[in-house]
């Protein structure tokens, strides 16, 4: 392991190669990459936080709130997606004032997913507070699904309804809103689309195209949401039998064994 | 002599001038292809902002000069044109000084001052002076430069190496490619505030695929069988996991990809990239068809940006003149084009590069900069 000196001294220096030699970096060297991530010199405030992504911790937290208010659009956007990997309910307070404050719209419509990423009910006033207050549709439907998924049944009810929406479009990014929304008990809801075989994705146009129909991408998302593998493969992409879809229907209308 | 017109249904417009790429040919950042499919500006982002403008829309980076050309449709060569742009604090005109009057080629250049939330740019060609009256409009959208790193992969599969064109596989001369290809790259993605940074490369060697104990199937060759897709999907993943780089884009260099074709992506959140790192596989084959090209036209897929011309059943839907100037569209320029899809604004046979801006309601596809842009920014944060 280098020293601490060393690996900060290389961030300084704006040397990349830095990045993976930082993992397993101890305490001085978070604090080191802290300090720097409030350094004048934008690519080294970048670098920085790249490094306190792959440490973690309260500093490297706290170096991530800060950067929601930095001038540079490449900073924020560094600091919001490290939060989705770093978080603890002891940011809350943060990430309100950022949800609230902030004259950049990614950056709120992130925070909101990341209260949600949290866990924390006690955030469901304040993000109903915010979803009051707002009129921007991309906002209100960052904050429904962060309430969806700290458990606000309306929320989690408009979820779910928009699984039912003819458009094969809607369908696929209402599959998406519903692994974020991340709540078991409501993957039997799942079941009409695995009756949905139009064609959803295509994986490999040519030469012999393999397209993804609405109810594969549905397979995939039963078993990421019910946190259970199915009894067939699922890994490479791949149209889904008969069989396999029936199955899959048969796992999420009956209760766990 | 005054003219008389009867303006049918509030959408009638009357343009004596248009405005186009400041040049045809290759790809040149400083030479955007504007969004001129017609008048309606369909809607825009919540924070890009509106104008009252009708008419075509283009990109420019933050602090960034631009050269476009009006084409006079219907008006005399001689009449004195002048640019005017507004507000001053986001853009103004590089050239002519005082904005006209415009002559010889009638190009002239602005410049991008700041991307502001909510505010965007309008750019009007007026008759005489710059208060005549307007003879068309350009709504401009200025953008902070995102920047996202590359790290490239020369790869050797059984013994065969990418060799990227070369007659020389040595780590400095492909490097050398690569760097060309994505000088192309960006030039292709600066209209929308978009520039990728090779920050390094590095030469790797696979002979088995992991999980399966077996060697890949064809040496120089990344397989990938319909009729048997649990197999050969892992020498996808092997390929995407190898020395995977974090914080960055990787792409792998191989001899040659399955079913001949040019370059794949595996992008975030879809099933090939599930459980995996995402990436962009470039064949040494697209060196025949322009690897620059083929390189941007795979990361707008990594981007997560679809084939435009493409409905979800693969068959090719749309070929008209725009669609052919696409960065995205799938289809070849093929023998059965008519004549006049040979040049789209490229060159003769030659792909357009052109990212669409505006989202046209009919078109699920559309508005390639905001999808490009949002995708952008997540991907700094992974």
């Amino acid at each position: 392991m280098p020293p601490a000196e060393q690996l900060i001294e290389r961030v300084r220096r704006k040397d990349w190669t830095v990045v993976p030699d930082v993992k397993h970096a101890t305490e001085p060297v978070a604090s080191g990459l802290a300090h720097l991530a409030a350094a004048e010199d934008r690519r080294v405030r970048e670098l920085a936080l790249v490094c306190l992504d792959e440490i973690g911790g309260a500093e490297a937290r706290a170096a991530f709130l800060r950067a929601l208010d930095d001038p540079v659009e490449n900073i924020r956007d560094r600091g919001v997606g490290f939060l989705h990997h770093h978080h603890a309910a002891a940011d809350l307070p943060a990430l309100y004032r950022a949800l609230a404050d902030s004259p950049d719209l990614f950056v709120r419509e992130q925070v909101a997913l990341i209260i949600g990423e949290i866990g924390d009910a006690g955030a469901i006033p304040e993000l109903r507070r915010q979803l009051a207050a707002t009129t921007s549709a991309g906002l209100i439907g960052h904050l429904q699904l962060a309430l969806a998924r700290l458990g606000d049944r309306d929320s989690q009810e408009r979820v779910v309804q928009r699984l039912e929406r003819p458009s094969v479009l809607d369908r696929k990014e209402a599959l998406q809103d519903f692994e974020y929304m991340s709540q078991p008990a409501y993957v039997p809801r799942l079941a009409p689309l695995l009756d949905d075989r139009r064609d959803a994705d295509v994986v490999v146009p040519e030469p012999v195209p393999l397209v993804l129909r609405v109810c594969d991408l549905t397979v995939h998302t039963i078993e990421r949401v019910a946190r259970r593998p199915l009894p067939f493969g699922t890994d490479a992409p791949r149209q889904f039998s008969d069989n396999e879809l029936a199955t899959a229907r048969d796992r999420i209308q009956r209760p766990r064994a | 002599m005054a003219l008389r017109l009867r303006v049918r249904r509030k959408t009638h417009i009357v343009t004596p001038v248009r405005f186009a790429r400041a040049i045809t040919g290759l790809p040149n950042a400083l030479d955007p292809d504007p969004d001129d499919r017609g008048f309606a500006m369909s809607t825009r982002p919540e924070f890009w902002g509106v104008t009252d403008a009708r008419g075509a829309m283009i990109g420019i980076t933050a602090g960034q000069t631009v050269e476009m050309r009006v084409l006079r449709e219907d008006i005399d060569g001689a009449a004195p044109v002048f640019i005017t742009v507004t507000p001053a604090d986001l853009i103004e005109v590089a050239a002519p000084a005082s904005g006209g009057p415009l002559t010889g080629s009638d190009t002239f250049q602005i410049k991008g001052l700041k991307d502001e939330p909510n505010k965007c740019a309008k750019v009007q060609a007026r008759l005489g002076d710059a208060k005549g009256p307007v003879l068309g409009e350009l709504e401009c959208h200025i953008f902070a430069l995102k920047e996202l790193h590359i790290v490239a992969h020369f790869v050797t599969i059984r013994g065969v190496p990418a060799t990227l064109g070369l007659g020389s596989v040595s780590l400095d001369a492909l490097k050398k490619v690569a760097e060309e290809d994505i000088r192309t790259v960006n030039a292709i993605y600066r209209p929308a505030g978009i520039q990728f940074e090779l920050r390094d490369a590095r030469i790797d060697s696979i002979d088995d695929v992991p999980e399966t104990g077996k060697p890949f199937k064809v040496p120089g060759k990344v397989s990938f069988v319909i009729e048997e897709p649990d197999v050969s999907f892992k020498e996808v993943k092997a390929i995407m996991a190898l020395n995977s780089a974090a914080h960055a884009i990787n792409v792998y260099y191989v001899h040659r990809i399955f079913g001949g074709n040019n370059g794949f992506a595996a992008r975030r959140g879809t099933i090939f990239a599930k459980d995996n790192p995402p990436g962009v596989v470039i064949s040494d084959h697209s060196r025949l068809m322009g690897a620059d090209r083929t390189l941007a036209h795979e990361l707008g897929h990594y981007l997560q940006l679809p084939h435009p011309d493409q409905s979800e059943k693969v068959f090719v839907t749309k070929v008209d003149m725009w669609m052919l100037r696409r960065l995205m569209q799938h289809a070849a320029l093929t023998p059965g084009h008519p004549p006049h899809h040979d040049d789209v604004g490229y060159g003769s046979s030659v792909r357009g590069t052109g990212i669409t801006l505006k989202d046209f309601g009919l078109d699920t596809r559309d508005s390639e900069c905001a999808i490009l842009r949002k995708e952008a920014r997540l991907e700094l944060g992974r």
